[in-house]
């Protein structure tokens, strides 16, 4: 070989470019500079705050109607910086809904994002999943009936210049339960959650409301006679955790497509919020709205140093993600993943008896393993007593106790192995760099034109489903839709205490196999996911189908109900 | 030199001043990489058949020029169009690598995500750069590789001049990059 130093020097400006400019573009899209610690605030020096309650559009004696744009715009998270955000209502986390058993709901969800992110560069279409309700296939929010924002691109080739509208029907036909809804996006779903498209949504129900537990008053008069609600110890607390560029918007990068870990804990968009309450129990809907992250749960006297942990206080947990339990169970901490809700009861009147106004209880996070943690993503929140008096009057949802029985009849927890018909295994795994179920992805499923299904459940049964994850590297928090289970074991041993509630995801820790008895009530093809969302934009998702007797089945989800662009909105009555 | 090397006897260009040992292992290093490009492209053909023809054929095309050369530098065919073929085919396969991973290329065909069948009222992604992984990356070094020994075979003058065309090509890419232009 005879290349001079001159030679090689010329070759190198060639090669470096055609090795550099792809890598700096593929590097670039997920290490852009991160907010220096400095610059962010410190723990427990914003105020709480939660989303408002969602006002309906319009009712009539049987359904409620609302109206929801999706909208992107800049939000102050981190003081003096501007972040690019979606949200619902350009609200983040967006309004909660608040739904009584027995009346429907039906939202009008419109796609008024931006074309293309203008941080990530991708087009955020959507579809919204409403999390823990039965609803039709077609409403159920599947990951590829997808509605595209103004300038989006048609499959003919012309722009989508409006942006196209869907209305979703939820019938609040299950008991009392805490759901959320989100975006389901194909292969999307991660990046449009963590900017914003979470929201929670309430379903009460008669018994939830004489139990004498902290919960919301319905109040038909509100809202010009558009109904509202009252519930000042019925509180939403959506954790996530986020990651921030120096110029202030999100920070998104996927880890080899392990997941998204962010630096900084937020309630309900806040940083590591300070609540102040009042010596007596509240009630918090605790959703872990996290892309990736796991938490652990637990209540302790504050401390100065990193991970060391005070006192540990004693709370109840008396709702899953299935609604109230049947008796509430007394923890120290509990373990919740992504996409799980848990409720539970802190007595502050217990908790800060003896002690000054101003004191304070942190809700801490022991983080479970395999979560990549940083400097404060040990702590979650503050909450700071104060002595003001508050109304004892139990009818007006402000009860203040928690009755040793909860759930009076609760058919999922009655679920007993010999009503099983069919035993089911769900292989959760990466295969050949891919994020598997029983090596299926959801690629497997569009090749087929949506019509593979993973398992074909017969309507009004019940199945025995074994869920194995044999990987000591990762844990995967699995939500079938549709159903609520019940967890019969973990690894042969009895579930978690605070798991003995109805549940729709299941933290699938290493090397654990969770078997669940699972009822199917309604004819369709729902999926089954990983609800680390990484995992199931790339592509830990299959579908399962439920048939009726005779083969009967439901309707599709892909073509029953599609989103209409924006001009039909208008004259489309809601 | 030893016995077994000076066993060696090779067609090589008449007026070389190199190394026969050198020059020989340099043409069979080069055989090796235009092999082992020429596969990775034939493996990767169907694949970007199904997803865009007019890629599914460049492959094809890229395959069939660098099992070509392979061939010819292992029948000892290294003259200067020989070369030339090998060093300018595989720089343009480089350089339509890069742009693929910047840009959507003219007429890249916009998709429904995975390459999934288009349905009725759905939409679908614009068409957008594609991404890379350890396998292209694997391939784009191989091919550059294989230009800096192809380089290194021609005659003075030639890899005077050659060196000089790749510079400017760098050079492009990079002031492309940095005006806007290409990213």
């Amino acid at each position: 070989m005879s290349l001079n130093r001159r030679d090689l020097l010329k070759t190198g400006v060639f090669a470096g470019a055609a090795v550099a400019l792809p890598t700096a573009r593929f590097v670039g899209a997920d290490t852009a500079a991160r907010m220096p610690e400095s610059k962010l605030p410190k723990p427990f020096s914003l105020p709480f705050k939660q989303a408002p309650i969602a006002v309906p559009y319009r009712k009539d004696a049987t359904c409620e109607y609302y109206k929801m744009d999706m909208m992107g715009g800049y939000a102050e998270i981190i003081p003096g910086f501007k972040s690019y955000v979606m949200g619902y209502n350009g609200i983040v986390p967006g309004p909660t809904i608040k739904a009584r058993k027995g009346i429907q709901t039906v939202v009008r969800h419109c796609n008024q994002l931006d074309a293309v992110h203008p941080v990530l560069g991708y087009t955020p279409w959507t579809s919204v999943h409403l999390h823990g309700s039965g609803s039709l296939p077609q409403y159920d929010g599947y990951a590829s009936d997808i509605a595209m924002p103004p300038g989006g691109v048609r499959e003919d080739g012309t722009v989508c210049t409006n942006g196209e509208y869907k209305d979703y029907h939820y019938p609040n036909y299950q008991k009392a339960r805490t759901l959320w809804y989100h975006d389901h996006g194909v292969h999307h779903t991660a990046e449009n959650a963590y900017h914003g498209l979470v929201a929670q949504y309430h379903l009460h129900d008669a018994e939830e409301q004489t139990l004498g537990i902290p919960t919301s008053i319905y109040d038909p008069t509100m809202n010009g006679g558009l109904g509202g609600w009252k519930g000042e110890y019925d509180v939403a607390l959506t954790v996530g955790d986020l990651m921030f560029q120096s110029d202030g918007n999100l920070l998104f990068s996927l880890d080899n497509q392990s997941g998204h870990w962010g630096d900084v804990i937020h309630v309900n968009g806040v940083p590591w919020p300070v609540m102040r309450v009042k010596r007596r129990k509240y009630r918090f809907r605790v959703l872990a709205a996290s892309i990736s992250r796991s938490f652990k749960f637990s209540l302790n006297d504050p401390t100065t140093a990193q991970k060391s942990y005070g006192t540990q206080y004693s709370y109840q947990i008396i709702g899953t993600d299935g609604g109230l339990m049947p008796a509430p169970v007394t923890v120290k901490s509990h373990r919740q993943l992504s996409g799980e809700r848990y409720e539970i009861v802190v007595d502050f009147g217990a908790i800060f008896k003896g002690k000054a106004k101003g004191s304070r209880v942190v809700l801490n996070n022991t983080s479970p393993k395999n979560n990549l943690n940083y400097t404060n993503t040990h702590q979650v929140m503050a909450f700071e007593v104060v002595d003001d008096a508050y109304d004892t009057s139990v009818t007006r949802g402000n009860g203040n106790a928690v009755p040793a029985k909860l759930s009076a009849i609760n058919d999922i927890m009655n679920l007993t192995p010999a009503m099983s018909v069919a035993t089911r295994r769900l292989r959760l795994e990466r295969s050949g760099g891919a994020w598997t179920i029983n090596g299926t992805t959801w690629d497997k499923i569009i090749q087929s034109n949506y019509q593979f299904v993973e398992a074909a459940p017969t309507v009004g049964t019940v199945e025995t489903w074994i869920i194995e994850n044999s990987s000591g590297g990762w844990f995967h928090p699995l939500h079938i839709h549709l159903v609520d289970f019940k967890i019969l074991s973990r690894n042969g041993q009895p579930p978690m205490p605070h798991e003995r509630g109805p549940k729709d995801v299941v933290y699938t820790g290493e090397n654990e196999t969770v078997t669940l008895l699972v009822r199917f009530d309604s004819l369709g093809k729902y999926m089954v996911h990983c609800h680390n969302l990484v995992h199931e934009d790339h592509d830990m998702m299959t579908q399962f189908e439920v048939v009726g007797p005779a083969g009967e089945k439901g309707d599709d989800p892909m073509y029953a109900a599609v989103a209409r662009d924006m001009e039909f909105e208008a004259t489309d009555v809601l | 030199m030893s016995s077994d090397v000076s066993a060696v006897t090779l067609p090589v260009r008449a007026g070389s001043v190199r190394s026969v040992t050198v020059r020989t292992v340099t043409i069979d290093m080069a055989i090796l990489l235009a092999a082992a490009a020429g596969i990775a492209h034939l493996i990767s053909t169907p694949a970007h058949w199904r997803w865009w023809q007019a890629s599914g054929v460049f492959f094809a095309v890229i395959t069939a020029c660098q099992l070509t050369l392979a061939a010819l530098l292992f029948m000892r065919r290294t003259s200067l169009p020989v070369l030339l073929f090998g060093i300018w085919s595989n720089v343009f396969v480089a350089l339509v690598y890069v742009a693929s991973r910047v840009t959507a290329l003219p007429g890249q065909p916009a998709t429904t995500a995975h390459h999934a069948p288009k349905a009725p009222g759905r939409a679908f992604l614009p068409a957008r750069p594609e991404g890379i992984g350890p396998f292209d990356m694997f391939s784009l070094i191989v091919e550059l590789a294989l230009v800096a020994l192809l380089v290194s075979l021609l005659p003075e003058k030639w890899r005077r001049h050659t060196t000089t065309v790749l510079m400017v090509c760098g050079l492009a890419m990079w002031g492309l990059t940095a005006s806007g232009i290409l990213l």
